[in-house]
């Protein structure tokens, strides 16, 4: 028996080479974000510690699958006393991906294995509901979201001296039982969701400039007496890579969130607008790439403004051997309003991260 | 469980064996190829394209798409590398120091430039010696076409005398003499270095003294109108310079002339004979021309045999022990700028002698913009500033099927990505306790059963 494991073992670097999988890679990539809205004995903190796990699956040149998972820690502080935490993994995603003609043409398809945290208790609802704010932006912003499948299609063309991508998918999910409300299961069946996107980009000077324009449709979120729907969300996004010389890169990005009028418990769920702009430089002393950056976020709910937040940060890459080692930081500061606090509320944050990639 | 591990290794080596075929198939060119023909326009995927065949040893096919991709975008600096590391494969230097060039004007790496200035020395040195071949190759065309009488070549001296130390003043000497002919604006002198390359070709040299008749031939494939024959005879103190003047088209020798002194006086002798030889040449010197040519690079004998020496060093390819022999000259005489210069030369050569095209190549490094680039290459993605239609369909498909941690998936490992907008959390958009405000406590979301 010891013999035909150690046949075993023996066969499995040959398999995982000869597979295509010399070119897998491993990201494990703990991230530290926390955000204090307000002060003394009213400052609410949110904190998520969490380990994203990815595995990237090359099996063939046209055939790779990738599988994500992660453990994620997240905290509500009200004043100095912790309100509510949520702790465990996350959902795993696997993610596959065939690509025909070229390489410009992918089938992909995914499914949501529900491996994370459900039936969320009456008191971690507050960290389940703040992780997925949209402003603050939550590497983990859900814990789970309940079995589901996607599948899609993506393909690029050049036309003329610019590359056209499109592409649509479907979202189908099943209904699961994300909180658990006054001694009784909350059972939702998230809507389904069909999203269509165009991209171009072209070289411009040294530079490059690329714009993005995706359309989230969805239906009703189904509960067990009523229906919700979170609004259609229109995304566009751009930048413009500008060579600065010596190297070094100037990256002026923005996306902006358009989320339209949507049906909640209370009545007509208000239009959304998160607007973000960056700018990056990206420039090498040795063998370390170092980009520092300034961004900016600028929130409004039904045209009011709600929120703006600046944030300071900088990236890192080196590599160690087989690694790829990218540590980042980053400082935010901002204010939030709403129509009972017009005066607003400062927003302060911090967040650091450490990713490592194998392959 | 006997007769089931033969049937296990069976299936194992059913698995590996297509398993290794397919590892055999990961060769990026087909996938790059598809590429460059959905876009022929795009610098990334000819790039790409030709960065893939140097590695697979296509230089041709290399050189040929890197052109391309530098005509497109010729600030292009990996095309600009491969494209010079391609040409000088194929032995073609002139092109490859072109591309060097090129690179050093436009490359993004620093520690690559460094490494392709010191192979551009090298290069130089292996042009030469690819010359003085070229023309030994070609003799009977190149010696038809008489030199100008006014281009004159100084081979190294022949010494002849009981202390073989000072033998590599032979070289020293006739360095002297070429920098001393060459103040005058009426001759063409030969470099030294041309034409010790040449006489190593034609192992002028073989005794290390220079044959009267080899030298000849020598001078008529350096294309040579006239030939210095000098040579040095040490007598005791005494040393005995002479030189005469040899027509290289008649190989007629000229009346020879001498100087004696004493060892010390070495170079008084040197300027000596060097006015006799403009006389025999017929030039006569400015005013300005004959103070430049009194001047002397040192008086210290000493410096000058280390400095003589390192000239041996270097001609024989020891650029280290060359690079020692003229620190020691300097260091003996500091004001002895040749040896510097020599000095600095030679450390260069040494440098560049250690850099090869593996080294170039891997002085990119793993990462960094241009690493980047040559990563793109080895894995059949031609993704970069230039776009490529590759990286336009990941971001097509990052955007339809994301991941639900993609920051960290697509953004964390790609810094010319931009940051991702945020995904949607269902049921807490659904049910709006996503929002974040000052209000304290928790939401509490009622649901009404049928």
């Amino acid at each position: 028996m010891r013999r035909l494991l150690a046949l075993t073992l023996l066969s499995v670097p040959t398999l995982v080479g000869a597979q295509g999988l010399q070119d897998a890679a491993v990201i494990v990539a703990p991230h530290f974000t926390q955000y204090n809205i307000g002060s003394g004995a009213a400052k609410k903190s949110i904190t998520q510690m969490a380990i994203p796990l990815v595995f990237v699956l090359p099996f063939t040149d046209r055939f790779s699958v990738d599988v994500t998972t992660a453990y994620a820690t997240s905290d509500v502080k009200f004043g100095d006393s912790t309100a509510s935490s949520l702790n465990g993994l996350t959902d795993t995603q696997i993610r596959a991906n065939l690509s025909f003609g070229g390489d410009f043409l992918i089938l992909t398809a995914g499914v949501n294995i529900p491996t994370g945290q459900y039936t969320v208790p009456e008191e971690d609802q507050v960290a389940a509901g703040q992780i997925g704010n949209d402003f603050l932006n939550y590497p983990i912003s859900s814990m789970g979201n309940g079995f589901a499948g996607t599948g899609g299609i993506a393909i690029a063309r050049p036309v003329g001296s610019w590359n056209i991508g499109a592409g649509a998918s479907f979202r189908k999910s099943t209904r699961f039982t994300p909180f658990s409300v006054q001694s009784s299961d909350f059972r939702f069946t998230p809507a389904d969701e069909y999203r269509v996107r165009l991209g171009a980009d072209r070289p411009v000077g040294s530079g490059q400039v690329s714009l993005g324009l995706s359309y989230s449709a969805f239906g009703a979120d189904a509960t067990d007496s009523t229906t919700y729907s979170t609004g259609d969300r229109i995304t566009a996004t751009g930048m413009w890579m500008v060579p600065v010389g010596d190297g070094a890169n100037l990256y002026l990005s923005g996306w902006n969130l358009y989320r339209l009028k949507g049906q909640q418990l209370a009545g007509d769920a208000p239009s959304e607008n998160v607007a973000n702009l960056n700018a990056a430089l990206s420039f090498s002393a040795g063998e370390v790439l170092i980009q520092p950056s300034v961004e900016g976020r600028l929130w409004q709910v039904d045209g009011a403004r709600s929120g703006q937040l600046f944030n300071l940060g900088a990236r890192v890459r080196f590599a160690a051997g087989r690694f790829s080692i990218f540590p980042a930081a980053g400082y935010s500061f901002g204010t939030i309003w709403s129509s009972l606090d017009p005066g607003g509320t400062d927003v302060t944050g911090m967040r650091g991260s450490l990713t490592i990639r194998f392959n | 469980m006997r007769s089931v591990r033969p049937l296990l290794t069976l299936v194992l080596l059913a698995i590996a064996a297509p398993a290794a075929q397919a590892q055999r198939g990961s060769d990026p060119i087909p996938k790059l190829e598809a590429a460059r023909a959905a876009n022929p326009g795009s610098v990334a995927a000819l790039r790409s394209l030709g960065v893939a065949y140097y590695k697979a040893q296509r230089f041709a096919d290399a050189r040929t798409v890197l052109d391309q991709a530098r005509r497109l975008d010729p600030k292009d600096g990996v095309s600009a590398l491969y494209a010079g590391l391609s040409a000088e494969a194929l032995g073609d230097l002139t092109n490859a120091k072109a591309a060097y060039n090129s690179y050093l004007a436009v490359g993004r790496t620093r520690r690559t430039k460094s490494q392709i200035t010191a192979r551009l020395v090298a290069l130089q040195r292996t042009e030469m010696l690819a010359a003085a071949k070229a023309a030994v190759a070609n003799e009977a065309q190149v010696s038809a076409t008489p030199g100008s009488p006014n281009t004159v070549a100084v081979p190294p001296f022949r010494f002849s005398g009981p202390d073989v130390s000072l033998a590599p003043l032979e070289r020293g000497i006739a360095e002297m003499v070429i920098t001393d002919l060459g103040r005058s604006s009426r001759l063409t002198v030969v470099e030294r270095d041309r034409m010790q390359a040449l006489a190593d070709e034609i192992q002028l040299s073989r005794t290390d003294r220079v044959d009267a008749a080899s030298a000849v031939r020598a001078g008529r494939l350096i294309q040579a109108g006239r030939l210095i024959n000098g040579s040095l005879v040490q007598s005791g103190q005494q040393i005995v310079m002479g030189a005469s003047i040899v027509e290289v088209p008649t190989s007629q020798v000229g009346q020879p002339t001498q100087v004696t002194n004493s060892l010390d006086a070495i170079f008084a002798a040197e300027k000596e004979l060097v006015l006799r030889i403009f006389t025999a040449l017929g030039v006569t010197l400015t005013p300005a021309e004959r103070q430049l040519v009194d001047q002397r690079p040192t008086n210290n004998l000493q410096a000058f045999l280390a400095y003589s020496r390192g000239l041996q060093a270097n001609d024989d390819g020891r650029f280290e022990d060359a690079a020692r022999f003229f620190e020691t000259a300097r260091t003996l005489d500091p004001g002895f700028g040749a040896a510097n210069a020599r000095f600095q030369a030679a450390q260069q050569a040494a440098a560049a002698a250690q850099v090869t095209s593996a080294s170039i190549e891997s002085s990119l490094g793993t990462t960094g913009f241009e690493a980047d680039q040559v990563t793109a290459a080895r894995t059949g993605t031609p993704a970069d500033r230039t776009g490529g239609l590759n990286t336009t369909l990941q971001r097509t498909l990052t955007d339809v099927n994301p991941s639900s941690i993609t920051p960290v998936a697509n953004d964390r490992t790609v810094l010319n990505e931009a940051p991702s907008p945020p995904r949607l959390d269902a049921p807490s958009s659904g049910t709006r306790i996503d929002q974040i405000g000052t209000t304290t406590g928790q939401v509490i979301i009622v649901v009404r059963r049928p």
